[in-house]
């Protein structure tokens, strides 16, 4: 019977848990512009939650605790990256995401997925949580585990420079080196 | 959420928590009345809100490409993790083999068709798993369930070919075969790629089509329901320690004694054996022990299956 139980709730978790992949795809994706990249953050995020199923607690809220695991592997591999210092074309991102033919539209996003790419991480991540992924400042506070008011400070830098970058037009053959 | 009192100045960030949706009544009603009359920082809450709006349009045409089209994969995953954790001894792992499958060929059915890397990829070799094409056999029923069955038995993980020099490179579901098929794909220290096809056949269909570029081999073999194609370049020397290596990432799940249901419900979940070394004394006439050089060589395949051109 508590075996029963216990399944169900790791049912029931399973599902919560794939509810969210793929907004955890989705941030990763435009987060590292590499869309393999992404997939081995997502899986590495996923075998950390999942791996503690067992002793499992109850979250107040999910998906921040999925986006703030995201967090943690993402600065686990950026720290193991710059040791690599691979270059990865930013243009790839781009062939990855299927848009229509809105030619504007597809420029705007070439340029904004571009700007992106270069913001500093932590601006970047700021960015993305709460304009992308739709999250409260308090969301994404207790995502990436800092105070508010560092949330907006970096989010009203990041956007500053991404207007900046974006005013300053395509950012044409843009490579970073991460 | 951000409530100030009103003789305060409107602040930058003010503008930003405008933009989203963080202000209380009173403030928001500040910022707009001092937007109304300060055009350059409405102008700038326009900028802000044209980039909202880019990041909209992204969010968008990304969740296009969510796996939710994809249910084949997500059902696999859900049947999969439902049927192995049956078994208690191996319920965790199960469950993280299933997400993880979730991920590998959920994920790179989203991103894979049209990624550059994986277009890229579409004009490698070409793998169709089914019935034979020449033999006119008719076509069995392939559904998620096969793939399910047959795979239930074991625990799925992504090969980690580094240690053979190999760095993986992404991977799709294939959807063009008969039967539910997944590719992989590494490249070596040259760049030169190496693929690996992994299908599965149903019982009158075990043929395997395979397009190979010039200049390459293809190393074929059949494991249970599962059939493997392993592609690289023929100058490389060790496609017949890959192929080990990939055995050795399809790790039999032990079955459970059915004469001792009672301590089976009772003992913990174990984890499963991770390596290929633990597994070498099985009985080598089991279907599901790991393969030995013997049983992997080429020569040893049916002259009909698969077929290479």
């Amino acid at each position: 019977m508590a075996e029963t139980a216990v399944d169900q709730a790791h049912d029931g978790l399973t599902q919560e848990i794939m509810s969210h992949v793929a907004a955890l795809r989705r941030y990763a994706l435009v987060l590292v512009a590499d869309a393999h990249e992404a997939d081995d953050l997502v899986q590495e995020c996923l075998s950390r939650v999942l791996g503690q199923m067992r002793s499992w607690r109850p979250v107040r809220d999910l998906r921040a605790y999925l986006f703030a695991t995201m967090h943690n592997v993402f600065i686990d591999t950026t720290r193991k990256r710059r040791t690599r210092a691979d270059h990865v074309p930013i243009e790839d991102v781009m062939a990855t995401l299927s848009l229509p033919a809105s030619q504007t539209r597809r420029l705007e996003v070439r340029d904004l997925l571009q700007a992106l790419a270069v913001l500093p991480e932590q601006q970047r991540e700021v960015v993305l949580l709460v304009g992308l992924e739709g999250m409260s400042y308090l969301e994404a506070s207790r995502v990436l585990d800092v105070p508010i008011g560092t949330v907006m400070s970096r989010l009203s830098r990041g956007r500053e420079a991404l207007r900046q970058l974006m005013s300053q037009g395509p950012v044409a053959r843009l490579r970073v080196v991460k | 959420m951000f409530a100030k009192s009103s003789d305060q100045r409107i602040t930058d960030q003010d503008l930003h928590a405008f933009v989203d949706g963080e202000l209380d009544g009173r403030r928001y009603r500040e910022v707009v009345h001092h937007l109304a009359t300060d055009p350059v920082d409405a102008e700038r809450v326009n900028g802000m809100l044209r980039q909202q709006g880019g990041f909209a349009f992204l969010r968008e045409h990304l969740a296009d490409l969510e796996p939710t089209g994809d249910e084949h994969a997500l059902e696999l995953a859900r049947q999969l993790a439902g049927k192995v954790r049956r078994q208690r001894r191996v319920r965790l792992s199960s469950i993280v083999s299933a997400l993880a499958l979730t991920s590998l060929v959920g994920s790179w059915t989203v991103w894979g068709p049209d990624t550059t890397s994986i277009n890229l990829l579409n004009h490698g070799p070409q793998v169709l798993f089914g019935p034979d094409p020449f033999g006119g056999a008719q076509l069995v029923s392939s559904d998620a369930h096969v793939m399910e069955e047959q795979l239930a038995a074991y625990s799925v993980r992504r090969p980690d070919l580094a240690p053979h020099g190999l760095t993986f490179l992404g991977g799709n579901a294939l959807k063009t075969g008969h039967s539910p098929a997944f590719r992989l794909v590494y490249e070596d220290e040259a760049a030169r790629r190496v693929y690996l096809f992994v299908g599965t056949v149903g019982s009158d269909a075990d043929a395997a089509l395979t397009l190979v570029p010039e200049g390459h081999v293809s190393l074929n073999w059949r494991r249970g329901s599962l059939v493997f194609v392993l592609i690289g370049p023929k100058e490389s020397e060790q496609l017949l320690e890959v192929m080990q290596s990939i055995s050795n990432f399809l790790v039999p799940v032990p079955t459970l004694r059915p004469e001792a249901p009672a301590a089976e419900a009772v003992t913990p979940a174990a984890t499963l054996p991770q390596d290929a070394s633990s597994l070498e004394a099985s009985d080598p006439t089991d279907p599901t022990a790991p393969m030995g050089a013997t049983e992997v060589a080429p020569s040893a395949l049916p002259d009909n299956r698969p077929k290479a051109l």
